[in-house]
């Protein structure tokens, strides 16, 4: 007889979430870290040891998508696995649970690696940098708290969606509100990233005006065009930190 | 020494944080450093060095499996170098800016190359996992996350150490050369963060987001003229 999921287990489970990439490895990435969310909630559905086995056996295969967005392929499995009166059903070739993961996995991933990887932690980042400009202790709390809020109640959220919607949760819980919070974040992140340019031009310790204006003119064009390749690669990095050495040496020397 | 436990005790943070717990962006080099300088007294110091790598490898997406420079621990250890040369003999902030920017060029490589050894070694957790559960002792799941948790430590407490030691010895050779006072530590910050912004703009560069580049600019020159 199958039992009901506790809300304390599905409690556990989200804590359980911060730790998904703890185990990772290239062989089945985040699967130690699914079945250690999924743990709580399944020894409440298999309350016998031989079902619960078999359970975290099912779940044991490859896992791996955006880590702050595991907890909505984990809601779901939990909600299936509590539904389900059989558990074997295959589709296709292979069980529901590993065609499941694959296919959440893979959508969370993009969609989680555009929001959190492409479009918050560059706002974040820029908001630091911003809020040092202004003063310099409040940077790194900037950083924490534009990015941790909305990562704790996403993970949050994910849980309590994917519990509610079962296998329907990236069609019916997320839907296109993904789609819309990426284009959000990335807007903030731009209005961010236009903020700091004057913030760094104008900054009282800046070496003169006009000296300032081009340093960070030409700068910011370097960055642009030397660092512009998804591969930052260190040889370009080191060569622009010398020359940069060498102009601001010979600046200091002309002033 | 204390300082240097500290160091060390920070770039576990800073390694467990980056890819195996949390992952609430503590391991940043403005938030680490930040807290790695208040903690010795400099907080300041702390921060400068924090921003100064901040943005340099903000745009590199840990997405995949691909390797990602591990800037964490190496943060905390190229500028805990710094505060503790700082902290003795008063080191010029120019020359030490510019050893933590080397320091952690050349080590951020090897932060991310020692983590795809982490993960290859975890590989063995595979056939544990299989044997507890077959031996209805599922509880050692969360057991071999935690050693994961211990791993990612032990990666940042060696990439801290190893990149303060460097930092110690790259310092000494660059204080034989007639650099004191010669780098404005501010213009080194503001050529720095021009180039993280420039590397930045890249992810924001298409046409629909550009406005938004603009109305910043209005906004942050508007917000200063307040102020």
């Amino acid at each position: 007889m199958a039992g009901k999921v506790r809300q304390s287990s599905l409690f556990a489970g989200f804590l359980s979430s911060f730790a998904v990439q703890a185990g990772y490895n290239y062989e089945r990435y985040q699967n130690l870290g699914l079945l250690a969310i999924l743990l709580p909630a399944l020894k409440d559905i298999n309350p016998d040891p031989d079902d619960l086995k078999k359970a975290l056996t099912r779940h044991s295969g490859y896992f791996n998508t955006n880590p702050y967005l595991a907890t909505f392929t984990a809601g779901a499995l939990i909600r299936a696995e509590e539904d389900s009166t059989d558990h074997d059903i295959h589709e296709g070739d292979e069980p529901w649970t590993d065609r499941f993961k694959r296919a959440s996995g893979s959508v969370l991933g993009n969609l989680g690696d555009r929001f959190f990887w492409g479009g918050l932690r560059p706002l974040a980042g820029l908001t630091g940098i911003l809020a040092y400009l202004l003063s310099p202790l409040y940077g790194a709390l900037a950083i924490i708290v534009v990015f941790n809020i909305p990562q704790i109640v996403i993970r949050a959220e994910g849980m309590r969606l994917g519990y509610e919607a079962g296998r329907g949760v990236v069609t019916s819980a997320i839907g296109d509100r993904g789609s819309k919070a990426i284009i959000w974040v990335k807007r903030l992140g731009a209005l961010a990233l236009g903020m700091v340019i004057p913030f760094l031009i104008a900054h009282p310790a800046m070496p003169g005006g006009f000296t300032g204006v081009v340093l960070v003119a030409g700068t910011v064009g370097a960055g642009w065009f030397f660092l512009r390749r998804r591969e930052l690669r260190t040889l370009t990095l080191f060569a622009l930190a010398v020359v940069l050495i060498l102009i601001l040496a010979f600046t200091a020397r002309m002033t | 020494m204390s300082s240097w436990v500290l160091l060390a005790a920070l770039g576990a943070v800073a390694a467990i944080d980056s890819a195996a717990f949390f992952q609430g962006m503590l391991h940043q080099p403005l938030v680490i450093c930040t807290i790695l300088g208040s903690a010795l007294g400099l907080p300041m110091e702390g921060a400068y060095f924090g921003a100064l790598l901040q943005l340099l490898w903000l745009k590199r997406l840990p997405v995949g499996v691909s390797i990602y420079p591990d800037i964490g621990p190496v943060a905390v250890g190229a500028a805990g170098g710094a505060l503790i040369a700082f902290e003795s003999n008063l080191m010029d902030m120019g020359i030490a800016g510019i050893a933590v920017l080397l320091t952690t060029i050349i080590f951020v490589r090897l932060g991310g190359r020692l983590m795809v050894l982490q993960r290859e070694a975890q590989g063995g957790f595979i056939p544990r996992v299989e044997k507890a559960i077959e031996a209805g002792r599922p509880g050692r799941i969360r057991l071999m996350l935690l050693e994961g948790i211990a791993m990612s430590a032990t990666r940042g407490v060696i990439m801290s150490v190893a990149a303060a030691g460097f930092l110690l010895l790259l310092l000494t050779g660059l204080s034989a050369l007639p650099l004191e006072n010669v780098i404005q530590p501010y213009a080194l910050l503001a050529g720095v963060l021009g180039l993280g912004v420039g590397s930045v703009l890249e992810l924001f560069d298409r046409r629909e987001l550009l406005p938004w580049v603009a109305v910043g600019v209005v906004v942050g020159v508007i917000t200063m003229v307040v102020i």
